[in-house]
């Protein structure tokens, strides 16, 4: 067997910070299975081993220069600290790794005694909290009970009520459930979801070949049969939540990551620290024999990269080669990857398949062979559609149906989260007023929901990830108001203001620095906007200037084209680069020049785009520039008709807004139309970039630097210095990749024709 | 409402209809499909769990 790498760098450490736990769960592997050394292990984590802990944690991140490290709390039951504890780890951790890299906190909890208080401290600190339910209270009470065997349901319950809180929100990393067949797949399932998780995952309960799960029968796959079941309801309802074990197993089908420890063949790349200081292995093993998860390293003798280098941990790094001969053989290894390492365990070694062998490979097999299923969507778009949004020179009709599908699609996700609002909870007034003005004032309703950013925050709303500044179902309110604003009509409505800031999307940001995170009232009439909270109140003029109060939502205008310069929506960051604040007046008149200018050269250069852009471009959002000064520029999958650049000059903002509104369009188009065979392959090596690329992102890159080469190739007829070498550079890059995507067999028919169409355009253009 | 089982069988959703019909009368039927299209593609762009670690979510 091939010793895995000697010192691979450990980017999970599980922290055991209490050793006990106020419930007795009778599948418990830390206190329940073979390994017994919670019995001599300090009750919690001391601060002298906290310190150590850290300090190893910082070291070896400072070593081995990894741009993050995650630190998972666990136990026992992290929460006994109590609130002051916890609080104090946390700030401990933060102060001795947090300058050397960016430290993610997890916490795994049973929730029952989590609190207001408990809350303030994990938000101030910003821990992930996963919390362990096993599904309805049968499933639940079947083993999570505390020791006079009394429910634990409510308790969890009640705290995940905590974590639905807006304020907590972002906090819930999702539900964590350990399977028992005897339970009602289904009922667990709808009782999982019930709980309004971002994330579920199913742990196999932890087992060995000499201590195997609990099954109906001798070789029945009945965990296989179970998990079948979950996953073709969840299927069905078209994965309302990401589940990590089925994501995995789509994931590691096409080849990616499996993220999890549980399955693939990613190395494993955590160890524990246990109250004592003591390193050990994956807590799992626990349940293989006493003693096994040991090292014999404690976090005063030794450094992480001791721990890595173990045989045991080294041996988990290595892939295949760390596996059984019988799994190494399986169809399916690359998949299941063995499974979970203690699972394999029995006569003194884990070199078997797991004990769950079966069962995986049913499962896997199953989820394989019904892939999720795309959901067709009729935009009433011509059949030549495709060849239109092919065309080099632009096409303004077509992209004027690809806005039109995005309003529907917008409007179908506003009714979503509408038909999630808690009767009379916040936003519900803000609905009856937008459907109301849908009525009235259609076309104000149609201007909001065409905003970008609106899109970005009902489809954050719906995954459950709206978080921070950005703003929860109450901001239909929000939009609303700012339909009425647009049609002048008198509405009445308290709208959310974050950070002190009430945001009227398109329209503009009331500053209420004295309200913080709370609610205002908004009174609109023709051509008036009144906000008022306690005594404050702001009173403005759409169109007037902005003041001390009020940030109205600036415009970059050219002749025919006028777009949002977009520096105060919440929800801009949906691009993942950092946007500018508010700019001030000379930044907000230098992007007006730059826009203009770049205007009048694209419709110069490429006048079929600059139509394009007139039609379908809705804001752009000016980015800061990061330290080492690069331009950036990007779009954004949920936001369409939205660029968000660094500032530049005009004639690089030309280039950059036809090549980024080219992602825009191909993601819209990719909302109506399936381009890429999910079951593909999807490494596929490009020119512009040293990573493989997955095959939609290829054939993004197609589309956009298809427009940008077409750019330069009007340049380089133009004798432009140095335009020649850069339309080259752009129509290989292109060309390779559009010859990679065709023998890589990864796109449907439609994809195809628009790829087709891409090769036959550039095989006009000179060498 | 998204978690109503989807017929494969039914005829894709308009997005005409959902365009030009007004929003309180748009039903389940209606926007469930577009839903859980533009979801589905919302989470696999972001299927990054928060950690390896199979003891914690």
């Amino acid at each position: 067997m091939a010793p895995g790498p000697a010192r691979a760098a450990l980017t999970e450490f599980v922290l055991k910070v209490h050793a006990r736990c106020d419930l007795a769960c009778d599948h418990c592997y830390v206190y329940e299975h073979a390994d017994q050394s919670w019995r001599r292990r300090p009750v919690r984590m001391t601060p002298d081993v906290l310190r150590a802990a850290a300090g190893r944690i910082a070291e070896h991140a400072a070593a081995h220069g990894l741009p993050d490290v995650t630190v998972v709390l666990h136990g026992g039951e992290p929460l006994l600290l109590g609130p002051d504890g916890l609080g104090q780890v946390l700030a401990e951790l933060r102060r001795v790794i947090g300058p050397v890299t960016r430290l993610r906190i997890g916490m795994q909890t049973n929730g029952v005694l989590l609190s207001e208080r408990f809350c303030d401290v994990l938000a101030e600190h910003d821990v992930a909290v996963g919390v362990s339910l096993d599904g309805d209270r049968a499933a639940n009470d079947r083993h999570r009970i505390y020791r006079s065997g009394a429910s634990s349901y409510d308790q969890v319950l009640r705290a995940l009520a905590l974590l639905r809180r807006p304020a907590y929100r972002r906090l819930w990393s999702g539900l964590l459930c350990t399977v028992d067949v005897r339970n009602d797949p289904i009922a667990v399932y709808e009782a999982l979801l019930a709980q309004e998780p971002s994330r579920i995952d199913f742990l196999l309960p932890h087992a060995t070949w000499d201590d195997p799960p609990w099954r109906p029968a001798a070789g029945d796959t009945a965990y296989a049969r179970w998990l079948r079941a979950v996953h073709d309801r969840w299927r069905a309802d078209g994965r309302p939540v990401p589940v990590r074990l089925f994501d995995s197993l789509l994931s590691t089908a096409r080849g990616g990551p499996s993220g999890t420890e549980w399955l693939g063949l990613d190395p494993v790349d955590l160890a524990v620290i246990e109250t004592d200081g003591e390193w050990e292995q994956a807590d799992s093993l626990k349940t293989a024999y006493d003693g096994a998860p040991a090292t014999g390293m404690t976090v005063f003798s030794h450094a992480a990269d001791d721990v890595a280098a173990s045989p045991l941990l080294a041996r988990r790094r290595s892939g295949r080669a760390g596996l059984s001969d019988e799994c190494r053989r399986c169809p399916v290894v690359d998949q299941c990857g063995g499974g979970l390492f203690a699972h394999r365990y029995g006569a003194g070694h884990f070199d078997h398949p797991s004990v769950y062998c079966a069962d995986l490979k049913e499962l896997i097999v199953h989820v394989n062979e019904n892939p999720p299923e795309p959901v067709r969507l009729d935009a009433g778009l011509p059949d030549d559609f495709i060849d239109r949004l092919a065309a080099p020179t632009g096409d303004r009709v077509a992209i004027g149906r690809l806005v039109e599908a995005q309003i529907a699609i917008v409007r179908a996700l506003l009714a979503e989260v509408a038909d999630r609002l808690p009767a009379g909870g916040a936003g519900a007034d803000g609905w009856e007023a937008l459907t109301a003005l849908d009525r009235s004032a259609p076309e104000s309703v149609a201007r909001i929901a065409a905003h970008p950013y609106v899109r970005a925050w009902a489809v954050d709303c719906l995954a459950g990830t709206g978080t921070g500044a950005r703003q929860g179902p109450g901001y239909l309110s929000a939009l609303a108001a700012a339909a009425a604003l647009d049609a002048g009509v008198p509405v009445r409505l308290d709208v959310p203001v974050r950070s002190g800031r009430l945001h009227l999307p398109t329209m503009g940001t009331v500053l209420l620095p004295e309200v913080g995170d709370g609610t205002a009232r908004v009174e609109t009439g023709p051509g008036s906007l009144r906000v008022r909270a306690g005594d404050v109140t702001v009173a403005v003029s759409p169109g007037a200037a902005g003041g001390p109060r009020w940030w109205p939502t600036r415009r970059l205008v050219a002749p025919d084209v006028s777009v949002l310069l977009e520096d105060g929506d919440p929800h801009r960051d949906c691009h993942r680069l950092p946007a500018d604040d508010r700019l001030d007046d000379a930044g907000a008149v230098r992007w007006a020049e730059t826009f203009a200018a770049a205007w009048q050269v694209i419709r110069d250069e490429v006048p079929g785009h600059a139509e394009e852009l007139r039609t379908g471009l809705r804001a752009v959002v000016p980015l800061r520039r990061s330290g080492d000064g690069v331009s950036e520029a990007s779009t954004a999958r949920q936001a369409f008709g939205g660029v968000a650049a660094t500032e530049t000059d005009a004639g690089s903002l030309a280039v950059l807004l036809v090549h980024e509104f080219q992602h825009s369009k191909m993601n819209a188009l990719l909302d109506v139309c399936d381009l890429v065979d999910g079951t593909g392959p999807i490494d596929i090596t490009v020119g512009w970039r040293p990573d493989p690329r997955p095959a939609e992102a290829v054939l993004h890159g197609i589309y956009a630097h298809a427009a940008v080469a077409d750019i330069w190739r009007v340049r380089a007829d133009r004798q432009v210095d140095g335009a020649q070498a850069v339309y080259r550079q752009y129509r290989d890059w292109t060309a390779e990749a559009i010859g990679a995507l065709q023998r890589a067999d990864a796109l449907t028919p439609a994809g195809s024709r628009l790829v087709r169409q891409v090769a036959r355009s550039m095989s006009g253009w000179p060498s | 409402m998204t978690t109503a089982p989807l017929r494969q069988d039914e005829p894709p959703v308009s997005l005409v209809r959902v365009r030009a019909e007004p929003l309180d009368r748009l039903s389940a039927a209606d926007i469930s499909p577009i839903v859980r299209r533009v979801m589905a593609a919302h989470l696999d762009q972001t299927r990054i769990p928060a950690a390896k670690f199979s003891s914690f979510i």
